[in-house]
């Protein structure tokens, strides 16, 4: 599979779940296990450019997939928007749901890039914070959904 | 002590993001369960399934044919390694009783450790505990107070009873006072029992060292001190064998605090055993299972105020259910301590008692028992206020103002109301649900018909309520001379925190004071200070000395000719942002620019002595010895350069991290570097342990709008505003996060959270599909406005804020959907949280109860 654009390998148990092949055998400890359930979020992931709770997907699941992991998300020093955003809008505490929470946001973000703060929340749902009451979550998410729309207009 | 610092207003150089955030967002933050060590094994905790039963046999015969196992521990093996119990903190007025790190003879709880494994894969760990064959006999199991207070099963046969804990605050004469009152309300109320739940689940690292028969240690704690303190009482090794460390922690709201586990020390002996390094990480269950949960309190409450609305009398009596005997059930206490909050009533009795029951022992929980008596009053007062026909802000109000107004540094509630009335736009409130209510009467109770209720709540008490104080009592780690007699004496603790509105407490120890008090062998994290008028500061000590209270803290700090400012606190910040507020503090009292600072905690070798981050205490406690230690390094520079200038040191002043002349300060002399560098100082340091001088509390009021779908039961939060005084805001971002999740934490406390139990004691809820904590759906986009009033305790003026938010919100969301429901006379009135959608629509349609539109 292909993790951050870069090709990588290896051999599991049949058993080993994504996340334990990204954290032990990949060792990119950036996603977080925080419920083994899938109901947390702490371990999301973009799989062609999906996101997905890798502590629900077998790693040979995820055979040839290009995944996308919170360390892939700067450029060198330079942080991806959404990153900028949390980190101007105190849009993270204890840190540990955060790299999913950029995960949710970010998909969403490419799904619909002028959320409402509705829409926002219902796309984040699925990433449990017990630190920020989600409040500034929710501020930093619009913060870069503006950024993002911005950039792509100087960009254009 | 007069307060120095002033300044209420944030800080103009507040930084704009955080420093600790940019390893956060890159996923190179260090949590426990991030390190790997080299040959690293894997430990497994076999627990009991039963609640209550007596352990035949263990056997481990099919778990060691597997080749991924490697060796194995009992109760029985701890008793012959000599390990003492699990270390119990010194509460005067709590029963005791050894329990150890893995149960010897008997379970207690479902989910009580009874054997460890440790194996060669992670993969493996489940598959070999599934592999330990425990022979077990049930016991009678005891999962209510009232099977408790009735003795189903003695749970500790040496106790005769099952009563663990009873105190009272009393003052006046509230039964005559009752009796004569005009308007009296009696409730039942309560909170169930509810988890801390960081989304971080606790772990440890632990690894020996053979020539040094020293243990590395890498926990997911609260406190490293208290940590590694516990270790070296329950290994009986020196505290100087033990390097405890933690960096990054997902959260900890209590569960990972003061409480006793017990895998850390279980790591340490199979590291020793096996010369192996030792992890284990508790899966989201296991969290559930063990991870000290809270609340769990009941009240019988009785109100009463005169004719004009002053109340005057509280009589309640509170029942917890504390589960097994654990190493911190005073909570049942800091409830009866916070209960009567910033009202001044006259007269009051209140009584508590704790039963043990075949579940997990309750723990601190983001408030410890604050948010229960917070609760408890504010639901009362909401039930006075209805009686009487007086607006409960009204009401409030003529209870919460003084004669005279507040006095110095003391919080003006009526200005919190007023601030909450004003920046809440009440009268639009109040328009709102008067038109929601006739829509809903126009429509007809449907699936798009909705009621709105108001509720508010008041969290808090005033540093300078000190009049019920008798005197101040001092119990040490040692125990028993404090305990024994103390009869009814205040004492004081926490670190000066302040969420919890009022760590006052009320020593009044069981009649047989003098057993009920044997510590399980050890002194755990406690040595209680006394307080005195003043603030103490003393120098940073060696990690030998006696162990350091809840009303102290340390700071260090360096400067290096390079010009790195280095910071090491005995506070251990897991998401409160103190790597960012204390580097403000240094950066603002030494005059040396923010990127200079460096922060360092969480290490008990770089940092001999502290007590770490629980209570709401870092900011005021840490802070005040950060700011002690920095004044203290800023004397000494100046007397530096005075020498090496030629000048006098008063005429100096440090901005920017040069010496500039105290009356032009644009006339930079030199820099600190060249200072240093001329004396030949590769670096000068100061240090601090700082003891506050008295408690420091953080207040605020809150308000909560809220539509309730008198049909489903379902509610949803439409506003939410707080208007809180935590004294000097060092960081605005960081106090109102610290707010918005505080409050978030309540709202799942009102509405969603409980650990449910079936009668055999299985625990229903241990998945986060079983126990909801709020998502982003449920959590209302909380506002909040300020009032400063500077501590006169903290150096730097500050309070504690991170349990106001929980403390006060239980209330306000009640009290709102009690709000709603009363508009269509349903007769239904929800006291005991959560009001989960559930019992909400089985209450609306119980029979009789359905919401009518009365037109």
């Amino acid at each position: 599979m292909k993790v951050n654009g870069k090709q990588v390998s290896g051999n599991v148990e049949p058993r080993t779940l994504l996340v334990n092949f990204i954290r032990d055998g990949l060792n990119l400890t950036g996603t977080h296990v925080g419920c083994d359930t899938g109901h947390c979020g702490a371990c999301t992931v973009m799989v062609d450019g999906k996101t997905v709770k890798s502590c629900m997907v077998l790693a040979v699941q995820a055979q040839g997939a290009e995944i996308l992991t919170v360390e892939g998300l700067a450029e060198g020093d330079k942080l991806h928007p959404i990153q900028e955003a949390f980190w101007r809008n105190h849009g993270l505490q204890c840190g540990f749901c955060t790299p999913g929470l950029l995960m949710s946001g970010l998909y969403l973000l490419q799904k619909n890039p002028d959320p409402s703060d509705e829409e926002i929340r219902r796309g984040i749902e699925g990433n449990l914070c017990r630190c920020t009451g989600y409040v500034n979550v929710v501020k930093s998410v619009r913060a870069a959904a503006k950024s993002m729309r911005e950039g792509e207009v100087g960009g254009a | 002590m007069t307060l120095t610092t002033t300044n209420s207003k944030p800080r103009e150089d507040t930084p704009e993001g955080r420093l600790e955030d940019r390893r956060l967002l890159t996923g190179k933050g260090r949590f426990v369960d991030d390190l790997k060590l080299e040959g690293q094994a894997y430990m497994g905790m076999v627990r009991s399934p039963y609640a209550h039963a007596k352990i035949n046999s263990i056997d481990f015969s099919k778990a060691r044919s597997s080749p991924d196992f490697i060796a194995s521990l009992t109760g029985e093996d701890l008793l012959k390694e000599g390990v003492s119990p699990l270390s119990q903190n010194p509460w005067p007025f709590q029963k005791r009783a050894k329990r150890y790190h893995l149960a010897v003879g008997k379970v207690r709880f479902a989910g009580e450790p009874v054997a460890a494994i440790l194996v060669k894969s992670k993969n493996s760990v489940e598959d070999l505990i599934e592999l330990v064959e425990v022979d077990y006999e049930s016991l009678p199991v005891v999962t209510t107070i009232e099977e408790s207070k009735q003795g189903k099963a003695i749970i500790y046969e040496e106790w005769g009873d099952n009563a663990s804990l009873t105190n009272e605050v009393k003052k006046g004469d509230a039964e005559k006072a009752i009796a004569s009152a005009a308007y009296v309300i009696h409730a039942r109320e309560g909170i169930a029992r509810q988890a801390a739940a960081p989304i971080e689940p606790h772990a440890v690292l632990a690894s020996y060292d053979s020539k040094e028969d020293a243990y590395d240690v890498w926990a997911t704690v609260q406190s490293v001190h208290g940590t590694r303190d516990k270790l070296a009482s329950e290994l009986k090794k020196p505290k100087e064998k033990f390097h405890v460390r933690v960096m990054d922690m997902g959260g900890g709201f209590g569960s990972k605090g003061a409480q006793s586990y017990p895998e850390a020390p279980l790591a340490c002996i199979f590291a020793r055993r096996t010369g192996l390094p030792v992890k284990w990480t508790a899966t989201r269950s296991e969290e559930f299972l063990e991870a000290a949960a809270g609340r769990d309190e009941y009240c019988d409450i009785t109100l009463a105020c005169d004719k004009s609305g002053r109340i005057v009398a509280l009589k309640a009596r509170v029942e917890c259910d504390s589960g097994v005997t654990g190493s911190q059930a005073h909570m049942p206490t800091m409830t009866i301590e916070t209960m009567p909050g910033p009202y001044r009533i006259p007269n009051q009795d209140i009584t508590v008692a704790a039963y043990v029951t075949n579940k997990m022992p309750l723990g601190p929980v983001r408030g410890a028992g604050g948010p229960e008596g917070c609760y408890f009053i504010e639901r009362a007062v909401d039930l006075l206020a209805k009686k009487i026909g007086l607006d409960p802000i009204e009401f409030r109000r003529r209870n919460v103002s003084r004669q005279d107004g507040p006095a110095e540094g003391e919080v003006d509630f009526e200005l919190l109301l007023d601030t909450l009335v004003k920046s809440s736009h009440y009268e639009e409130l109040i328009q709102w649900r008067s038109d929601m209510y006739s829509r809903f009467m126009q429509q007809g109770p449907s699936h798009s018909s909705l009621i709105g209720g108001l509720g508010v709540s008041i969290t808090g008490s005033d540093e300078s309520d000190e009049e019920e104080e008798e005197e101040d009592w001092s119990g040490g780690s040692s125990g028993g001379e404090g305990g024994a007699g103390a009869g009814s004496k205040p004492w004081q603790s926490g670190g000066g925190s302040g969420g919890t509105a009022g760590e006052k407490w009320t020593a009044h120890p069981p009649g047989e004071t003098g057993s009920a008090w044997q510590s399980g062998g050890s002194e755990g994290s406690g040595s209680w200070q006394n307080s005195g008028e003043s603030s103490e500061r003393r120098e940073w000590p060696g990690a030998g000395e006696e162990t350091l209270g809840f009303m102290s803290e340390s700071a260090r700090i360096t400067l290096d000719k390079n010009g790195k400012v280095t910071v090491y606190t005995g506070s251990s910040p897991h998401g409160q942002g103190e790597e960012t507020t204390f580097a403000q503090l240094a950066s603002e009292e030494l005059g040396v620019p923010l990127d200079w600072v460096t922060v360092v905690w969480g290490d008990t070798t770089l940092i001999p002595k502290g007590v770490g981050t629980y209570g709401s205490r870092s900011a005021a406690t840490g802070g005040s010895a950060v700011v002690d230690a920095s004044r203290k390094l800023k004397a000494q520079l100046l007397t530096r350069a005075s020498q090496t200038l030629g000048v006098d040191a008063k005429s100096l002043e440090i901005r920017g991290g040069c010496l500039v002349n105290a009356s032009r300060p644009d006339a930079v002399l030199a820099t600190l570097n060249a200072v240093l560098e001329k004396q030949h100082a590769d670096e000068v340091s100061a240090s601090s342990v700082f003891t506050l001088g008295g408690m420091s509390y953080s207040s605020g009021v809150h308000l909560c709008a809220l539509t309730l779908d008198a049909e489903l039961g379902k509610v949803k939060i439409a506003k939410y505003v707080v208007v809180e005084d935590c004294g000097r805001m060092i960081n605005k971002t960081i106090v109102e996060g610290q707010l918005h999740g505080g409050v978030l934490h309540a709202v799942g406390g009102a509405l969603f959270e409980r650990l449910a139990y079936d009668e055999e004691g299985n625990l229903l809820s241990s998945t986060f599909m079983d126990y909801n904590i709020p998502t982003a759906l449920d959590s209302p986009d909380v506002e909040v406005f300020h009032e400063t009033t500077p501590s006169t305790v903290t150096l730097n003026g500050a309070k504690g804020v991170g349990e106001s938010g929980t403390n006060g919100s239980y209330g306000a969301v009640i009290n709102a959907l009690n709000d709603a429901l009363s508009q269509v006379g349903t007769g239904i009135e929800f006291s005991m949280a959560p009001a989960t959608p559930d019992a909400i629509f089985r209450a609306l349609n119980a029979s009789g109860a359905k919401p009518q539109p009365s037109a």
